[in-house]
C-alpha cells in the first residue's frame, strides 16, 4: 500500500483572525499559523529538492518570505495556496543553482525494453524512482509532489502554482513522462 | 543491474516520493523560522495588490476621474460621473525594486550610485569584467570550421564567448556569477548584442539569489550593461530583442507569490523596466511581431496582442481549447500568429497528438493534426526567421524523443535532432538547423547544421567539455 502523507491544513474558524493579525505585523499569531503547518512545508520542500538540508533552508526562506511579504495577501481564503505556492518558488529558488537545463538521454529502443520483473513494492524500485526524480527539473518536481504526495486536487495546484486547471493537467502529464523518462535511464 | 519498478503507476509514485518527503521539522526548524521573522520587516504599500487586479485598476480610474471633476468644479453640481471605463490590459506597471538603469549600453556592471538595488541585493551582485579586466580563463575556445555558423555567444564554467568561424573569442568573465544561475537568451537581429542572465547567490544562503539582465557586446571590445535592478524575489528570464532592437521583453517572476508576466525595456527610450500583465491570469508565452512594435502573449484563455510603446492590447482573441494544451507561440506573417496545441489525453496518457493553429483577425482556424503525428515531450521551441516552420522536442511513434519542424500552414513534421540534442536555431534563410549535438550516441557534444531539404548533416566543430549553452545563429 502506499504511504499517503496528508498535505492540506483545514483552516481553523479562527485562522483569518490569525492571518489578519499577522499581517499586522503580530509575530504571535505568525507563529500560531505557521506552527502547525511547518511539518507539512518541510515535507513538501524535502520531496522537492531531495535532501533535508536544502529542504530545511528552502521551508525556512519560504516562511521568512511569506512573512515579510503576508502584508500583500488579498484574499486570506487563499493563505494555503499562497503559502504553498511561495514554498515551490523557493524550492525552485533551491534547485536554480543546479545547472539549468537538464539533459535526460533516451535510448533509441525506449520502446523495446524487456519485460520488468519488480513491482512498485520492491525496494530497488522504488528506489530507482527516488533517484529518477532528481533528474527533473523543479516545476516537474513540484508538481508530482502536490499531485502525489499531498494529493492536492488539481484546482488546488493550479492556485498554488497561478496557473489554469488545464495547463496543471498537461504540466503534470509531461511531469510524468518525464519522470518515466528518467526512470529509463536509471537503467544505465 | 538496478532493478526497475514495474509500469510507472499512482502507487510506485506516492510510494517514492513518500519515501524522498520522509520526516519531520523539528522544534529547532520551527525556532529558527520565526526567529529571522522577527529579524526581517514586513513589506508594506499600497500598490501592490494593485498589479494584478483590473478591478482594482478600474477603482483607482474612477477615483482619479472623481477627483478631477471635483478640482475643476463640476462635480459639485451634477449627478456623480459615469463610471470609469476599464483600462486595457494588459496594464503596464513599473517593478518594484526597479530603477532606471545605465541609457546606453557603455556601463561595465560596477557599483553605481543611480542603482537603487533592493536591501538584499548588493550593488553588483555578479562582479563581470570584459576586456583587460578579465583576468585569465581555464576554458578552451571553441573552434568552428566552414561558414555555416553566423554567429553564436555560449557560456563556459566562467565565461562568455562569441564564435563566428574559427577559435571562439571570450567577451566576458562572470566574475562572482552563479554558474548555474547564468543563461544566454537571444542575440539582437543585428549581432551586435546578447542578452544575459547573470546572479549571483546572496549571503551564503542557497535560496536567495540576484539576477539580472545583462546586454553584452558581442565584438569582445564593447562593455556589459546591466539592464535591471531587480531585488532577490524578481526574476528575470527568457528575454528576447524585438526585431528592430530596441525592446526587450522577458519573463518577470515576482516569487513572492504573483504569477509570471511579461518585462519590457525600452532600450532607446525611457529603459525603466515595466510589465505587461494579463490581468488575473498567467502569462504562458510571449513573441514578438516582425514590426517590433506588438507583442502577442498567450494569458490563460486568451491571445492577447499588445502594444509595446502603449502597452494597450490592440486585439484580444479568446482560444477555444476544450481538452487542448499550449504548447508553443510563434507568427507565421505580419498578422497572423501561430499556437502549437496538443491534445489532452488526460494525466498519465502519453499520447497527446500536437496540433497546430492559427489566429488572425480575432479568428482562430481548426487544429491542423501534424502529420507523421507527434506527441507532446516538453517545452522548448525555435520558430523559423519566415514564420514557415515552428521546431519543438516531441515524440514521433518510436518514442525516440528530439526536434521536430513543423510547417505550420501544412502540419508537415520532420525529424532534425535526437536525444540529447540543445540549443536549436535556424539559418536566417529557413533552410537548415543548427544544433548542439549530444546524447547516448554522441561521442563528444558538436555543433552541427542539418540541411532540411537533403538531411546532410555538417560537423562544425566540437563544444567544449565545459560548455554550459549558448543562442547560435545559422548562416
Amino acid at each position: 500500500m502506499p504511504t499517503v502523507v496528508t498535505g492540506a491544513v483545514v483552516v481553523g474558524r479562527g485562522e483569518p483572525v490569525l492571518i489578519e493579525r499577522a499581517r499586522a505585523g503580530d509575530h504571535d499569531a505568525f507563529e500560531a499559523l505557521i506552527a502547525p503547518r511547518i511539518d507539512t512545508l518541510f515535507r513538501t520542500a524535502r520531496a522537492i529538492v531531495g535532501n533535508e538540508a536544502d529542504a530545511r533552508d528552502a521551508t525556512q526562506d519560504a516562511c521568512v518570505s511569506a512573512w515579510k511579504h503576508l502584508p500583500r495577501l488579498r484574499d486570506l481564503d487563499k493563505f494555503d495556496a499562497w503559502l504553498g505556492r511561495v514554498l515551490v518558488n523557493s524550492c525552485r529558488m533551491q534547485l536554480r543553482r543546479q545547472r539549468r537545463v537538464r539533459e535526460i538521454a533516451i535510448p533509441a529502443d525506449f520502446d523495446s525494453a524487456g519485460p520488468r520483473e519488480t513491482g512498485p513494492e520492491s525496494v530497488d524500485g522504488i528506489d530507482a524512482v527516488v533517484r529518477a526524480f532528481d533528474r527533473l527539473d523543479a516545476d516537474a518536481r513540484a508538481l508530482l509532489v502536490l499531485h502525489h504526495l499531498r494529493h492536492e486536487p488539481l484546482a488546488g495546484i493550479a492556485s498554488n502554482l497561478g496557473i489554469p486547471v488545464g495547463t496543471v493537467k498537461w504540466r503534470l502529464h509531461a511531469a510524468r513522462r518525464a519522470l518515466e523518462r528518467a526512470l529509463e535511464g536509471e537503467r544505465s | 543491474m538496478t532493478a526497475l519498478p514495474g509500469p510507472l503507476d499512482d502507487a510506485t509514485i506516492e510510494a517514492a516520493l513518500a519515501r524522498r518527503g520522509a520526516g519531520n521539522a523539528d522544534a529547532a526548524l520551527l525556532s529558527d523560522v520565526l526567529a529571522a521573522a522577527r529579524a526581517t520587516p514586513q513589506v508594506r504599500g499600497w500598490w501592490p495588490p494593485l498589479r494584478g487586479s483590473r478591478q482594482a485598476w478600474a477603482l483607482l480610474a474612477a477615483a482619479l476621474l472623481l477627483a478631477a471633476a471635483v478640482v475643476v468644479g463640476v462635480g459639485a453640481s451634477r449627478t456623480a460621473p459615469p463610471p470609469a471605463p476599464e483600462p486595457s490590459a494588459p496594464a503596464i506597471v513599473v517593478p518594484s525594486a526597479s530603477a532606471a538603469p545605465a541609457t546606453s549600453p557603455t556601463v561595465v556592471a560596477t557599483p553605481s550610485a543611480a542603482a537603487s538595488t533592493s536591501a538584499e541585493c548588493p550593488p553588483d551582485p555578479t562582479g563581470v569584467t570584459t576586456g583587460d579586466a578579465m583576468p585569465p580563463t581555464r576554458s578552451e575556445p571553441m573552434a568552428l570550421m566552414g561558414d555555416g555558423l553566423d554567429l553564436g555567444v555560449y557560456l563556459t564554467a566562467a565565461d562568455v564567448w562569441t564564435v563566428r568561424t574559427g577559435s571562439a573569442t571570450r567577451i566576458a568573465s562572470l566574475g562572482a556569477t552563479d554558474a548555474g544561475l547564468a543563461r544566454i537568451d537571444d542575440l539582437s537581429q543585428d549581432g551586435r548584442f546578447a542578452v544575459a542572465e547573470l546572479g549571483q547567490t546572496i549571503n551564503a544562503s542557497p535560496l536567495v539569489a540576484c539576477n539580472n539582465l545583462y546586454v553584452i557586446g558581442t565584438d569582445g571590445t564593447s562593455a556589459t550593461t546591466r539592464i535591471t535592478r531587480f531585488g532577490a524575489h524578481e526574476h528575470a528570464s527568457d528575454a528576447r530583442f524585438s526585431p528592430d532592437g530596441r525592446f526587450l521583453a522577458f519573463r518577470f517572476d515576482d516569487l513572492s507569490g504573483h504569477t509570471p508576466v511579461v518585462g519590457l525595456i525600452d532600450l532607446i527610450g525611457d529603459p525603466t523596466p515595466r510589465t505587461i500583465e494579463c490581468g488575473e491570469t498567467s502569462m504562458f508565452d510571449f513573441a514578438w511581431a516582425r514590426d517590433g512594435h506588438r507583442l502577442a502573449m498567450v494569458c490563460g484563455g486568451r491571445l492577447d496582442v499588445v502594444s509595446a510603446e502603449a502597452g494597450l492590447v490592440e486585439s484580444s482573441t479568446v482560444l477555444p481549447f476544450h481538452g487542448e494544451i499550449f504548447m508553443e507561440l510563434a507568427w507565421s506573417d505580419a498578422e497572423t500568429t501561430v499556437l502549437v496545441t496538443a491534445l489532452d489525453n488526460g494525466i498519465g496518457v502519453s499520447d497527446a497528438p500536437v496540433r497546430v493553429r492559427s489566429v488572425a483577425s480575432g479568428a482562430v482556424s481548426n487544429p491542423v493534426p501534424v502529420s507523421p503525428a507527434l506527441t507532446y515531450a516538453g517545452p522548448g521551441s525555435a520558430t523559423a526567421p519566415d514564420g514557415h516552420a515552428v521546431a519543438v522536442v516531441a515524440f514521433p511513434r518510436d518514442k525516440t524523443i528530439g526536434w521536430h519542424v513543423i510547417d505550420t500552414s501544412t502540419g508537415a513534421a520532420q525529424a532534425v535532432a535526437g536525444p540529447g540534442c540543445s540549443d536549436l536555431a535556424w539559418s536566417a534563410d529557413g533552410r537548415s538547423v543548427l544544433f548542439v549535438e549530444g546524447g547516448p550516441a554522441t561521442t563528444v557534444p558538436a555543433l552541427t547544421v542539418v540541411d532540411l531539404a537533403t538531411a546532410a548533416r555538417q560537423f562544425l566543430g566540437s563544444v567544449p567539455a565545459d560548455y554550459r549553452g549558448g543562442v547560435f545563429r545559422g548562416r
